[in-house]
């Protein structure tokens, strides 16, 4: 209501005006009051449209007859006339759009293939329009007089823009609908090439179209030599321009949507005083700048987004006020006619050009409907055959409004069936998944009864990648490491899982010794652990150790092939352990879809060059689409180490690297924790009753109870943990008695000469403190555990603490901070947190300690002790937003998500931003 | 001090201020000012320049058809830069009132300084076309009467006296050139009357309308093209109606400031994105309109001789006005700013070729005004901060 009020004051000050009569000097006044009048009410039209489920740019032409001097005559014939100056420019940006929406890349490996399909259909369905619209000549509202070259030369123009279609339309229905999948991929690319494909005919006809029907003076070679002048020129001109216009963007960057304009209108201008084809050159720019000069291309599109609407707006609505309604109402029939024909030759057409391809045949049964969709592109098409042909290209413009009018309508309904018949918009079609993992989400161990039990793994990675596997199915790819593992498997090394509801397969691999030592133990835990973990332990790198490395993940890479099979589903790989899984897989298929996770610290470049295999390590996860780390500061590490290593070219602002005819995606997505499992662990009536049990089997008789849970491993700053403690007792001697502090340590890779040592320096630290520290009778000062417990009763310990220790020398997150504050839904409790550990980036109300300064870290843990209530809960309720911000099944479909419309995305965003434009 | 945003400060921004308010160097020799002196510390008559260059009479680029084509762009310009005034006002200070009458009264008597000797000496060129004698020359001294580089968001310091003095002297010449336009159309003082007072409420129209668009704008997308819809179509009315742009955009500015709240502001935002497009049309376009002729150089000479002199006197005359009192003299409104040249263009666009006489010799007196402002700048002449009009 606002809106048309707004517009109706608009409309009475523009009347009002009008009244007083113009007593301008210059014959162009009014043409502004004309463009301002129009592009307010046009806007205010499409939107009031775009309400009613009806397509913006109808509205656009609606307003534009409504006000016309044929209808309303609030914008009079002479104020008509001015407003075609836009014509010109408009046509010229629709062109430059069209070529900055064409990035080669972003089409990617199917490039070849959709080229093929796109051709193929093009030149069927005009040719089909053109037997059919040759027989139906004398029946067309365009000149059924005409004969001959003039026949020829209308009919022609009128077919290629016929084929026209409507990328921006296409990604609105996609986005509307949600839809995902390989059709709404295809059609999207092959829409935004047709319309490519279709601009360079009708640029190609229009120059014939000069000399056939305009008359050209002089011999066929000079004819031929103008033709190719008019041609290579264009291009030729386009290319310049857009070079000129980059390094523009480049070294002043300034005004740039002014810029843009003046382009436009250099275009247009010198197209037609040198003869070139303006739609040809602006083409050519565009994909000059898009495809050469790429942040550029960012500035640019920035740019068109704030300059092109208006125009485009004022174009459309031009056209409609230029229509006479009269000859509109005469071509409704024909209009309808011709649409059907025109749906149905490129349905046939399209179905030969998918057979050409290997795409999936059942998809190509509803290609068709994207293809229906006409919009601006087609509307430019045909106002600039109606300015240069007044006469029967005024008839053709009329006919193809009323086209368009039809194609906006009936084009997105059609496509959204077809989207819901290929399945692309159900949201319950299932989309398999495939995991490569070191370790499986399933154990089966003989247990000393001799029956098997299978025992699920209980990190919270693997339960959020179980749940996910559970919900989509697919196939996890683990070492098998259990004890029963073989005895529980297939012929194909295939089990079912979870045993109790199997939802998904678990193929096991088999990783026989010495090579699991030298892969697992060696290469992933005593080179690349210690290199991405900077602690005092030095990497070991051995050749026999890179060498199993490679095979394991070779054999990976050859498991993941196999069960892919036909399938196309995306591989989701994890962890360090995995680093050449993506380029071994390439080799068999090099259209996989992959993504890895890295779990761990990436380390800085000077760090990095103590791997001497640091350059096939930074190749082997550049083969993956996807590559994510648990910090911004790990991504920034990885990327200036790919370029100075490999000396790739880097795109800072999309964080893409190119490697190899590649594009690697890099992202920073921080991992979370199942915040619902345990909250729900938290509120267990059962949680009192495991509480008292804990406090009587590890004796948990303190006043105060400090918690500190690992595994054993030398970066979690456990000594320097124990080393503050022992301070504290020093420096507050009260305590004795009436703190303990329990920690658990699991022990890990004790095969290892570094985690040996480790464990007996715990141990000895432990036995010193309660040596010192303790009072016969008294509750001990350090309770240490060894044993692993399970997820409630972590959550009871966690709840029972009064501080929880996260001291990490060095640390991709930590998911034992967010699990202690995840737990604490009581609002109670403070994390002692290491600055080190990639968990305090996120969560900053914990006490922030230097694991290596002893004093402040007991002074730290002073301060937890003595932390009034309300401090506790303040922090407490800072920290725990963050946690449930972020949770591990967020994490896992952040990365999924990310790769799946890897492919996508950017082509559809690339057209999606001209949505507002409707080209 | 600079940032590349769109939108944000940006070379122009620095150039132009500094040009017009922003502290200079200490006064030196003439020679060392000569050696300081080059075209981006005089950007007002660099891109006059290269519009002379660039014109028809120049190299040609922008041809006679390019200016027919930016045509209908010029009223919208010029209707954007009164806009940013109106939106830039500061009243409700008492200071700021008594300054309001300073400012009127300084730049009315640079004017009446100016246009008097042209009148009484009345050079052949001024009469040779159809407009009276009497209007050229009063638009000659509306024209000379401002000092306002553009109202820009580069100087956020403290407005100071002379930044304020700066954005209130260029009132007076908008809304005199406003009246000039209205007694040119040649009826009698009531239809004059008529017509102005019927052209405000329409600008009244459109300003409430841009209000009711703005205030329900969905994106930026929608807020930028409402805001270039509203300037489009006061800057067509008034080209439509051959009235000022600039005191058509003036209205609305002023409306918008002290009625419009959060809407008034979005529109702010949009026309200072806009405003170094504008300023580089109006310039360039000015300078390839203009038809240099010997007669024309000799009575611009003349033009930039009487407006230093003006200025100064005035500006002398307004320091004892100010408290506390500015020492320099007038020097600092030595500068022409812009608005003498888009009142120029607003003239001829109203008038037709009959004024280019007129923007010829604004234009180059612009340039010398410019160059005679640089030589006659120095630390005590140029207020600390603010070229623009600030708002609170």
């Amino acid at each position: 209501v606002t809106r048309i009020a707004a517009l109706v004051l608009v409309a009475v000050a523009v009347i009002w005006a009008r009244g007083l009569g113009t007593s301008a000097a210059s014959g162009s006044a009014g043409t502004a009051l004309a463009l301002g009048f129009a592009l307010v009410g046009a806007w205010v039209t499409g939107d009031l449209l775009r309400r009613f489920h009806l397509p913006r740019l109808t509205g656009y032409l609606l307003f534009g007859i409504l006000v016309g001097p044929q209808l309303g005559n609030v914008i009079t014939e002479s104020m008509a006339r001015q407003l075609q100056v836009i014509t010109g420019i408009a046509t010229t940006l629709i062109a430059l759009i069209a070529g900055l929406t064409l990035n080669i890349e972003r089409m990617g490996r199917r490039f070849a293939a959709i080229v093929r399909m796109t051709c193929v259909t093009i030149a069927l369905a005009m040719a089909g329009l053109a037997v059919l619209l040759w027989m139906a000549w004398p029946w067309l509202p365009v000149a059924p007089e005409a004969t001959g070259a003039t026949k020829l030369m209308m009919l022609l123009l009128l077919i290629v823009i016929l084929v026209s279609f409507s990328p921006t339309m296409t990604a609105a229905v996609i986005t509307d609908t949600g839809a995902r999948g390989r059709l709404s991929e295809i059609v999207l690319a092959m829409v935004v090439l047709a319309d490519l494909v279709v601009l360079v005919l009708f640029s190609f006809l229009m120059q014939i179209a000069r000399v056939a029907l305009k008359g050209a003076d002089g011999e066929l070679p000079a004819i031929l030599v103008r033709f190719a002048w008019q041609i290579g020129g264009a291009v030729s001109f386009g290319v310049l321009v857009g070079a000129l216009f980059a390094l523009y963007m480049r070294y002043v960057g300034r005004e740039v949507t002014l810029v843009l304009l003046g382009v436009c209108t250099v275009l247009s201008q010198v197209g037609s005083t040198q003869e070139f084809e303006p739609l040809l050159a602006a083409v050519a720019a565009g994909l000059v700048i898009e495809n050469l000069a790429v942040a550029q291309g960012d500035t640019l599109r920035a740019a068109v987004q704030r300059g092109a609407p208006p125009v485009l707006v004022v174009f459309f609505a031009a056209v409609g006020a230029s229509l006479r309604l009269d000859a509109l109402a005469t071509i409704g029939s024909v209009a309808l006619a011709l649409s059907l024909a025109r749906i149905v030759v490129i349905h046939a057409s399209l179905r030969v050009g998918w057979k050409l391809t290997d795409l999936d045949e059942r998809l190509g049964k509803y290609a068709w409907t994207g293809l229906v969709s006409q919009a601006g592109i087609t509307l430019g098409f045909a106002s600039i055959v109606a300015t240069e042909y007044p006469g029967w290209g005024t008839r053709i413009q009329l006919l193809l409004v009323g086209l368009i009018a039809i194609h906006e309508l009936v084009g997105p309904i059609v496509f959204r069936q077809g989207l819901t018949r290929a399945r692309e918009i159900d949201a319950h079609v299932p989309r398999p998944l495939m995991v490569v993992s070191n370790r499986e989400p399933y154990l089966h161990t003989t247990a000393a009864d001799g029956q098997i039990v299978a025992s699920a793994a209980t990190g919270g990675v693997a339960i959020a990648l179980d749940a996910l596997m559970r919900e989509r199915g697919g196939v996890w790819i683990a070492h098998g490491a259990g004890s029963a593992d073989r005895a529980m498997v297939d012929a194909a090394d295939h089990v079912r899982v979870p045993p109790q509801q199997p939802s998904y397969t678990l193929r096991r691999l088999w990783i026989e010794e010495p090579t699991f030592a030298a892969y697992y133990g060696g290469f992933a835990n005593e080179g690349l652990w210690p290199l991405c973990h900077v602690v005092d332990v030095r990497p070991k790198f051995r050749a026999e150790d890179w060498a199993a490395y490679q095979d394991v993940n070779s054999r990976f890479a050859a498991a993941v092939h196999t069960e892919l099979g036909t399938s196309t589903a995306p591989v989701f790989i994890q962890d360090y352990h995995m680093a050449l899984v993506a380029p071994a897989l390439r080799r068999f298929r090099p259209e996989a879809r992959t993504a890895l996770f890295w779990h761990i610290p990436w380390p800085y470049p000077d760090r990095l060059r103590i791997c001497p295999w640091r350059h096939e390590l930074l190749a082997g996860l550049l083969g993956n689409d996807l590559l994510a780390f648990q910090l911004e500061r790990d991504r920034d590490n990885f990327m200036r180490a790919v370029a100075e290593e490999l000396q790739t070219e880097v795109e800072t602002e999309s964080s893409r690297v190119h490697f190899r005819g590649r594009s690697t995606t890099v992202v920073a997505v921080p991992i979370g924790v199942d915040y619902d499992r345990i909250q729900a662990m938290a509120a267990d009536p059962a949680l009192p009753d495991e509480q008292r049990r804990l406090t009587e089997l590890l004796d948990l008789r303190a006043g105060i109870l400090g918690l500190g849970v690992d595994r054993l491993d030398y970066t979690k700053g456990i000594p320097e943990r124990l080393a503050a403690i022992d301070t504290l007792m020093v420096h507050r001697p009260e305590l004795r008695g009436h703190l303990t502090f329990v920690q658990i340590g699991v022990p890990s890779r004790s095969e290892l000469e570094s985690y040996a040592a480790i464990e007996e320096e715990i141990n000895q630290a432990v036995a010193d403190i309660n040596a010192r520290h303790a009072i016969r009778g008294a509750p001990p000062v350090v309770s240490y555990h060894k044993t692993a417990l399970t997820t409630a009763s972590l959550v009871a310990l966690y709840r029972l603490a009064q501080f929880c220790i996260v001291s990490s020398l060095h640390d991709g997150m930590n998911l034992v901070a967010k699990e202690f504050v995840a737990a604490r839904d009581d609002e109670d409790g403070v994390l002692v947190l290491s600055a080190l550990a990639g968990a305090a980036q996120e969560l900053q109300d914990a006490l922030i300690i230097n694991p290596y300064d002893v004093d402040g870290f007991a002074r730290a843990l002073s301060k937890a002790i003595d932390m009034p209530r309300e401090e506790r809960r303040a922090r407490m309720i800072a920290q725990r937003r963050v946690v449930a911000g972020r949770n591990v099944f967020g994490w896992a479909s952040d990365i999924l998500e990310g790769l799946e419309s890897l492919w996508t995305k950017p082509l559809h965003y690339s057209v999606k931003r001209w949505e507002d434009m409707s080209v | 001090m600079t940032s590349l945003q769109l939108g944000g400060y940006d070379p122009l921004d620095v150039q132009l201020d500094e040009a017009a308010v922003a502290s200079p160097p200490p006064r030196r020799a003439s020679r060392t000012v000569l050696a300081r002196w080059s075209p981006s510390s005089v950007p007002v008559a660099s891109l006059l320049l290269l519009g002379i260059v660039l014109g028809p009479r120049g190299v040609g680029l922008v041809s006679s058809g390019v200016l027919t084509l930016l045509d209908p762009a010029i009223p919208v310009a010029l209707a954007a830069l009164g806009a940013l005034v109106g939106l830039s006002l500061e009243v409700g200070d008492r200071r700021v009132t008594h300054m309001l009458g300073g400012a009127l009264l300084e730049s009315g008597l640079a004017a009446l300084l100016v246009a008097m000797p042209l009148l009484l000496v009345a050079p052949p060129v001024l009469i040779a076309g159809a407009i009276p004698l009497w209007a050229l020359v009063c638009g000659l001294g509306v024209c000379a009467a401002s000092s306002l580089a553009v109202p820009s968001p580069a100087i956020e310091a403290a407005p100071t006296a002379r930044s304020r003095m700066l954005a209130l002297d260029v009132l007076f010449p908008i809304v005199a050139g406003g009246i000039l336009l209205a007694v040119l159309k040649g009826a009698d003082l009531l239809a004059v009357l008529a017509v102005i007072s019927q052209a405000i409420l329409i600008t009244v129209l459109l300003a409430a309308a841009a209000w009711l668009l703005l205030v329900r704008a969905g994106s930026d997308t929608e807020q930028r093209v409402f805001a270039f819809a509203v300037m489009l179509l006061i800057g067509g009315v008034a080209d439509y109606l051959a009235l000022s742009a600039l005191m058509s955009g003036l209205v609305a500015g002023t409306l918008w400031r002290f009625a419009a709240g959060q809407a008034g502001d979005s529109l702010r935002r949009d026309l200072l994105y806009m405003q170094h497009s504008v300023l580089v049309l109006v310039l360039i376009v000015a300078g390839a309109r203009a038809e240099l002729s010997p007669t024309t150089v000799g009575v611009a000479a003349v033009y930039v001789a009487l407006r230093t002199v003006a200025k100064l006197s005035a500006g002398s005359l307004l320091g004892r006005w100010l408290e506390p009192r500015e020492p320099g003299g007038g020097r600092y409104l030595l500068s022409p700013g812009v608005f003498g040249v888009a009142f120029a263009l607003n003239l001829l666009r109203a008038v037709g070729p009959d004024a280019t006489v007129l923007l010829t010799i604004v234009t180059l007196g612009t340039i010398g005004s410019e160059v005679a402002a640089e030589f006659g700048r120095s630390d005590d002449t140029a207020p600390a901060a603010g070229g623009r009009i600030v708002t609170t």
